[in-house]
């Protein structure tokens, strides 16, 4: 269905009488990009600064010298180190190994000759709340490849709350078998075991969360979104946000997600193929969980958007993918406290 | 290919577009139903993009922001393509924002668009626009008269928070029969009035109807031909609007009124491509084919059941019962066809997205007048709503006679809401010369074992200084929980009425304003008003592209916010024997907070700070009369990356440095695009032929010097620059029609 859209949208633009337009008035002057998420999730947090540069008429970029960083935790100034510039003092970067907790208020100012000054601020979030969690597997077409569907039972705290959440996967197999020496002829048993993270769980689309429905699942009660710009050590979190209006009276939530998952079966039997042996497979699951101060959302989010929304650029819809908690620049600086789940293991597949 | 463009641009609006003009009607012959208004009878027939409301009786009205058009100023409204327009219309007043160029936006005092509340004879219409919103789905043949409120909504009136559109339909004759045909480049309309039971009864009959199709049809018949079947393409649009209305007097004190209406509009699109392998002499190898089809249908259906009763001189009641079905649905279907192994092979799917909104609505209001110095409205309603939207993706393929089917999905919910109301309001003379209007209504609305109940104060004060000049304020508060959800700003079927819900707020608005309103000598008239106004839980999407909202998690996708807008407005206006002129002015400001779009207050997309409109008509002869108009206002507003954060650089093949950015948006609808303005011209050359039919010839012309105003702007790398483009889309347009009033 999209395309029929892209295509009155190409048509739109095809057929429409383009004109020179002179911009440069409106865009202004350089102005401040900052960046800084404190978390638990890293021994060292970056502080990541640029002045921008107007890109009408734009030669050479904006040069980020002689600025000041005032960082106050809690109203305690925070010392920075200098961590890094790029070439020619285009990008700054400083870090500090503050260890960041639950409901530390984080205010940045900053300054940049030439760029003017800017000031954000965010405040560290509880961890995630007190949840239990189950999974299981939806078989799909393909073979091994399922739905690992996600349960998250919660208790929402009824302030708001911003949330994400990846699985893990381990793996470990063994496997045996009967192999030929290749001078000798002689048969003889091998053995390989290995054993890896093979990473975070694919999010299932979310186009596809209807899918879930008419194959007999329960529905998807908040539909997450993907998301890979998360600052952190995992890809592709899925996160989604709690209305306070909307907390249930007993505080207890449910949230569904589903993940693309492959497993080989627990055991599987070569034997009768061009060698005989057998493998075995063993699967565990872990839960990472987030909370994001609404700044880190909301830009996550507009990250989200901005790689999936055409439409806007076009001015065709909201500009969901405009977010910044920077006053008089651009960026974000916000936070997020990340939590990990016990080992589950499934049943083995057969 | 600008040049280019602008040709074909250029000939499609000679070939395709409709006359610019307006409705090129004669003077009406005097009538002698006593439904006719009783706004004063205006002689010229000009074509004019002229909203000279009927101020007199305006300004003796106690409510501020009130506007009203009788039929013979509707259809003497400049409209495009042929077709006079109400929506057209109320765009030119002060105070209101159009939108994007031709479309049907309605954006008043910094509203949404969604928050109108349209009324046709009693019933709420949802679907207003026609053609992309190029017409609005009122004819203005039957129409009798609107009134339009921007701020000071009486009691009576409730469910929206930005406007009121309060249309009404004519009577028709209960002695003659006559009507009026035209016909445009676009479509062609008939109006039909007159007796069923002579002084008794009466009916009234409009239809309206593209006729495109019928030469679109033909020529891709012919195009289709020409390509041999290798490319075959489909396409067919078409609108229609109906209206009828019967209108029985019982006696004295009973008049009986049934009104239907039926808009529609249909647009089926379609490309069937053969695909052909060849082989290295030449043969085919394998043949297959890609087809993509589509179809959008909107539309609306009406029906109301009115009995008036007078009960005395003092007091009179009106009864009714309302019917409103509104529909919405885009359907797309691909195809792909394979020859294998001498068996067909298909690969299908087809989605489909379909909103539909039903409401019944029982209401029963009163006119009471127990003292000279008390005019009391009173009354209650209920309505039913029904929202009903839906989404399906099918997919399957075919081979041979077997079929297999990967996946059938359906996501369907319904919502009923219970809408009842009670409203009290008083005219009252307070003291002489001094008046007021207040009055309150109780808002209800019951969804999902939730209710919401919600009282609307209302408050209008008008002071006359002396005959000739009033000062008025008023003060009002709306809920609205019904919502208009929607992805994109096209106007076209792809949006989801849904209600409040428990995550979902109703929405809430404030407004006061007020003003001076003076009666000039020489016929002239001079307004002043300003306005403030605060919306409360509007909600914007805020996701991907997606073209339809999400039927399954719309709670979830749109996002809540505020919004506020103040301004003030000057509307002057002068009838001269000859000539008239219109001159409207407004400074306005609207401003929206989004906490997910930004953590500050920042402009609103129709933030057009500065909009003026001069309008004028003069007639030569009967026969012969001319009409100008130029419209201005600031540029609308949009997102726009401009500065960059800089991520590289790299050589070019020309050897020179090209350093490349990482977008940076330093807020949303942060670029104002330019100012917007454009000069209309048309004449009437009006003849009354002997049999007494009059008819005339318009020639009009939209966008005279063909200013290409700003659709969209951005910002993009040429020739290893960055450089600002902005892109217009609407050129020059001349257009005629013919109309016989008989």
């Amino acid at each position: 269905m999209r395309k029929a859209l892209y295509l009155l949208s190409i048509f739109a633009v095809a057929v429409s009488c383009e004109r020179s337009f002179d911009i440069s008035k409106q865009v202004g002057e350089s102005t401040v990009w900052m960046s800084f998420i404190p978390s638990n999730d890293y021994d060292t947090t970056f502080f990541i600064l640029q002045a921008t540069t107007p890109l009408v008429g734009a030669t050479e970029p904006v040069l980020t010298r002689g600025e000041s960083i005032e960082v106050k935790v809690n109203g305690q100034p925070l010392v920075l180190e200098k961590n890094g510039r790029s070439i020619q003092d285009r990008i700054q970067f400083y870090a500090t190994d503050h260890v960041f907790s639950p409901g530390d208020r984080v205010e940045t100012a900053v300054t940049v000759p030439g760029a003017g000054s800017v000031s954000a601020s965010c405040e560290v979030p509880e961890p995630f709340p007190s949840f239990s969690w189950t999974a299981r597997r939806v078989p799909r077409s393909s073979p091994n490849s399922y739905l690992m569907m996600v349960d998250i039972d919660y208790t929402d705290p009824g302030d708001g709350g911003y949330y994400g959440a990846v699985v893990m996967q381990y793996s470990e197999d063994d496997s045996q078998f009967e192999d030929q020496d290749p001078e000798t002829g002689e048969k003889f048993w091998g053995e390989i075991s290995h054993s890896s993270h093979t990473g975070t769980l694919s999010p299932w689309p979310m186009v596809d969360s209807d899918a879930l429905s008419a194959m007999g699942e329960e529905p998807i009660t908040v539909s997450p979104k993907k998301n890979n710009y998360l600052s952190g050590r995992y890809p592709e979190v899925q996160i989604w946000s709690d209305s306070a209006d909307s907390a249930p009276k007993d505080g207890r939530r449910r949230m569904t997600f589903a993940s693309l998952c492959r497993e080989s079966p627990a055991h599987v039997d070569y034997t009768g193929g061009r060698f005989d042996g057998w493998a075995e497979y063993h699967y565990k699951y872990k839960l990472v969980l987030y909370r994001f101060s609404e700044s880190y959302y909301n830009y996550l989010k507009a990250r989200y958007n901005s790689s999936n929304n055409e439409f806007s650029e076009l001015g065709l819809s909201p500009a969901s993918f405009v977010y910044s908690n920077v006053k008089g620049g651009a960026g974000v600086c916000g936070a997020y406290i990340v939590s990990e789940s016990e080992w589950l293991e499934l049943p083995p597949v057969k | 290919m600008r040049t280019d463009a602008l040709k074909i641009l250029s000939v499609a609006a000679v070939l395709c577009a409709g006359a610019a003009q307006a409705a090129a009607q004669a003077p009406q012959e005097p009538r002698r139903q006593a439904a006719a208004t009783a706004a004063p009878e205006l002689q010229d027939t000009l074509t004019a993009a002229r909203v000279s409301a009927d101020r007199l009786r305006t300004a003796m009205r106690t409510q501020t922001g009130l506007v009203r058009l009788d039929s013979k100023e509707l259809n003497r409204g400049f409209a495009v393509f042929s077709t006079p327009d109400l929506i057209k219309t109320l765009q030119l007043l002060p105070g209101v924002a159009s939108g994007t160029e031709l479309m049907s936006g309605l954006f008043v005092h910094g509203g949404t668009g969604g928050d109108n509340l349209f009324l046709l004879d009693g019933s709420s219409i949802y679907n207003t626009s026609h053609l992309i919103g190029l017409f609005s789905a009122f004819n203005t043949d039957v129409v009798d008269g609107v009134d339009f409120y921007k701020s000071g909504f009486p009691a009576r009136y409730g469910g929206r928070l930005s406007s009121v559109v309060d249309v009404t339909t004519r009577d028709g004759d209960l002695y003659d029969l006559h009507g009026t045909f035209s016909l445009g480049l676009i479509d062609g309309r008939l109006q039909l009035e007159g007796p069923l039971v002579r002084g008794r009864t009466s009916f009234q009959f409009g239809l309206r109807r593209t006729w495109m199709d019928t030469v679109t049809i033909p020529l891709i018949a012919y195009a289709n031909k020409e390509n041999r079947g290798e490319d075959i393409i489909r396409g067919h649009y078409a609108f229609w609007d109906l209206n009828f209305g019967v209108t029985h007097h019982l006696g004295s004190r009973d008049v009986l009124r049934l009104r239907f209406f039926n808009g529609m509009d249909r647009l089926k699109l379609g490309d069937k491509q053969l695909n052909k392998d060849y082989g290295e002499s030449g043969e085919v190898l394998h043949s297959g084919y890609d087809d993509l089809g589509g179809v959008l249908k909107w539309g609306s259906t009406t029906a109301g059941l009115m009995w008036n009763h007078t009960f005395s001189d003092r007091l009179a009641s009106r009864a009714g019962l309302y019917y409103s079905y509104n529909v919405s649905s885009v359907r797309f279907s691909t195809r792909y066809w394979d020859w294998d192994d001498g068996m067909d092979y298909y690969m299908c799917a087809e989605e489909s997205d379909r909103s539909g909104i039903d409401g019944i609505r029982a209401a029963a209001d009163f006119d009471w007048e127990p003292a000279a110095a008390h005019h009391i409205r009173f009354g209650a309603s209920w309505e039913h709503h029904a929202y009903l939207p839906d989404r399906s993706l099918r997919q399957w393929e075919e081979f041979g006679k077997q079929k297999k089917e990967f996946s059938n999905q359906a996501v369907g919910s319904s919502y009923y809401g219970e809408e009842p109301s009670v409203y009290i309001e008083d005219e009252m003379t307070l003291l002489p010369g001094l008046t007021a209007n207040a009055g309150v209504r109780a808002a209800l609305f019951l969804v999902k074992g939730k209710a919401y109940v919600l009282p609307e104060p209302r408050f209008a004060l008008r002071y006359d200084v002396s005959d000739a000049v009033a000062l008025k304020g008023s003060y009002t508060l709306m809920n609205q929980f019904e919502h208009r959800l929607q992805t994109t700003y096209v106007d076209l079927p792809t949006y989801l009425w849904l209600p409040t819900t428990s995550g979902i707020r109703p929405m809430h608005s404030q407004q006061a304003a007020a003003g001076i309103y003076t009666r000039l000598p020489h016929g002239m008239h001079l307004d002043v008003e300003g306005f403030w106004k605060s919306l409360e839980h509007i909600y914007e999407y805020a996701g991907p592209a997606s073209i339809y909202p999400p039927v399954d998690r719309w709670e979830t996708a749109f996002t809540e916010g505020r919004g506020r807008a103040y301004g003030a407005e000057v509307a002057f206006g002068w009838e001269g024997e000859k000539t008239d002129v219109d001159v409207a002015y407004t400074l306005s400001w609207s401003e929206r907070f989004f906490p997910e779009f930004s953590d500050r207050w920042f402009r609103d997309r129709n933030d057009n700070r500065h909009k003026f409109n001069i309008t004028a008509t003069h007639r030569f002869t009967k026969r012969f009369e001319i009409y100008g108009g130029w419209v201005y206002h600031s540029g609308s507003r949009m997102s726009v990356g401009s500065q960059g954060k800089y991520q590289g650089t790299i050589e070019q093949a020309d050897g020179r440095i090209f350093h490349y950015y990482d977008r940076v948006y330093t807020g949303p609808n942060n670029i104002k695009l330019p100012d917007y303005h454009r000069l209309d011209v048309g004449m009437n050359f009006i003849k009354q032929r002997k049999d007494g039919k009059i008819r005339t010839w318009n020639f009009s012309v939209y966008n005279a010097y063909c200013r290409l105003n700003t659709v969209y702007a951005d910002i993009q790398v040429e020739d290893g620059k960055y450089v600002g483009n902005s892109y217009g889309i609407v050129p020059i347009i001349p257009t005629f029609s013919y109309t016989l009033r008989f």
